[in-house]
């Protein structure tokens, strides 16, 4: 993975395990790597996996049951599913009253592109 | 883990260090960062009982380095440490030979990892092959304590990044490893602190705190290192 360099990798790879489970490579209750395992994958150190489960933690995505391991929370795939669209949402409307566009005309682009036949099948 | 107090060190009349006191936290991979000819091998040196220092004292988990402290500290041998008829087998044997900690199996494995065979004459490897091949070294003795010195400097991107996995693999986070580099660009991910010797003192810093400030680790390097302009006498 890249990463960004002005934004601690920890939170990054947080994201990026959210990301997961939103797009439903990871479910509620499944087991997630070890430490060690995504330490190598990410290609980071220890200390920063441990931070990264920890705030995963902090924000109750994950639970970690001591000497099993770390697991998705029940109900987090709904629930982070909510808030990235929420966000994807409020970034674009935001993003797009920065270029001036008035909320009718926001609509009305966002219509005329589903009108175009915009994305049945989005790939991600 | 290392504790430097009140450390000095000079070279005839050149002052390396004037009095350094500095902390190495256990469990950390550090990058020991400073313009050139600032003393990043020196003070590597220093911890390894290679050099003495002239006045102050440096400690590993409380002991005072010396004799006893070299067997928990591997420090990265350079290419030229080889005698030029060894091979990599011969290398790998002398290792073996000097530690009782030296993990055989893993580096048979990582020699074969990095392309390096067991008969080729470690003279006539290219740079970046020997350089990996200290480094492989290096990291398979079973130590709390790496040492580092620019591992990385002749190698290409490839070899970089094979060698920063290496590392990766070869430590669980309970091992500390210092690394000496004044390229931050392809390393900047994999250290936990960064640790700028300067002229007029030192500067540490955690590098996902300064991430958090919304700067990149090399920003922070380049406003801190300081006083390039000056003529480096």
């Amino acid at each position: 993975m890249k990463f960004l360099e002005n934004i601690p990798i920890y939170v990054q790879i947080a994201n990026d395990i959210k990301d997961q489970v939103v797009a439903g490579k990871l479910a509620d209750g499944d087991k997630l790597l070890s430490l060690r395992e995504y330490s190598l994958a990410y290609e980071v150190t220890a200390l920063t996996m441990q931070r990264a489960l920890g705030l995963l933690e902090l924000e109750d995505v994950v639970e970690t049951k001591k000497g099993v391991g770390s697991f998705v929370k029940a109900g987090t795939q709904a629930q982070l599913k909510v808030r990235s669209i929420d966000a994807l949402v409020q970034e674009f409307m935001a993003r797009a009253a920065n270029m001036g566009l008035s909320k009718v005309e926001i609509l009305d682009r966002v219509r005329e592109a589903i009108h175009q036949g915009g994305t049945e099948h989005g790939d991600n | 883990m290392v504790t430097i107090k009140n450390v000095s060190k000079r070279f005839g009349k050149k002052v390396v260090f004037g009095g350094l006191s500095l902390t190495f936290k256990e469990g950390r991979v550090i990058g020991l960062l400073g313009e050139n000819a600032i003393g990043k091998t020196t003070l590597l040196k220093m911890i390894a009982d290679i050099l003495k220092p002239l006045e102050g004292e440096i400690r590993i988990n409380g002991d005072k380095v010396g004799r006893h402290t070299r067997e928990r500290v591997s420090f990265m041998l350079a290419p030229d440490n080889f005698y030029g008829f060894m091979k990599v087998r011969d290398a790998v044997q002398y290792y073996r030979d000097f530690y009782a900690d030296f993990d055989h199996e893993k580096a048979r494995s990582l020699c074969e990892e990095f392309g390096l065979e067991a008969k080729a004459k470690i003279s006539t490897l290219s740079k970046g092959q020997q350089e990996r091949l200290c480094i492989l070294l290096c990291l398979c003795r079973r130590v709390p304590l790496y040492l580092l010195d620019e591992p990385i400097a002749g190698l290409d991107p490839k070899f970089k990044h094979e060698s920063i996995k290496a590392m990766l693999a070869n430590t669980d986070g309970g091992q500390t490893i210092i690394i000496s580099s004044h390229l931050l660009r392809d390393l900047d991910t994999v250290f936990d602190e960064i640790v700028i010797l300067k002229k007029d003192g030192v500067i540490m810093a955690d590098c996902e705190e300064i991430r958090a400030g919304g700067e990149s680790v090399e920003q922070f390097y380049l406003r801190n290192a300081g006083e390039t302009m000056e003529a480096t006498a």
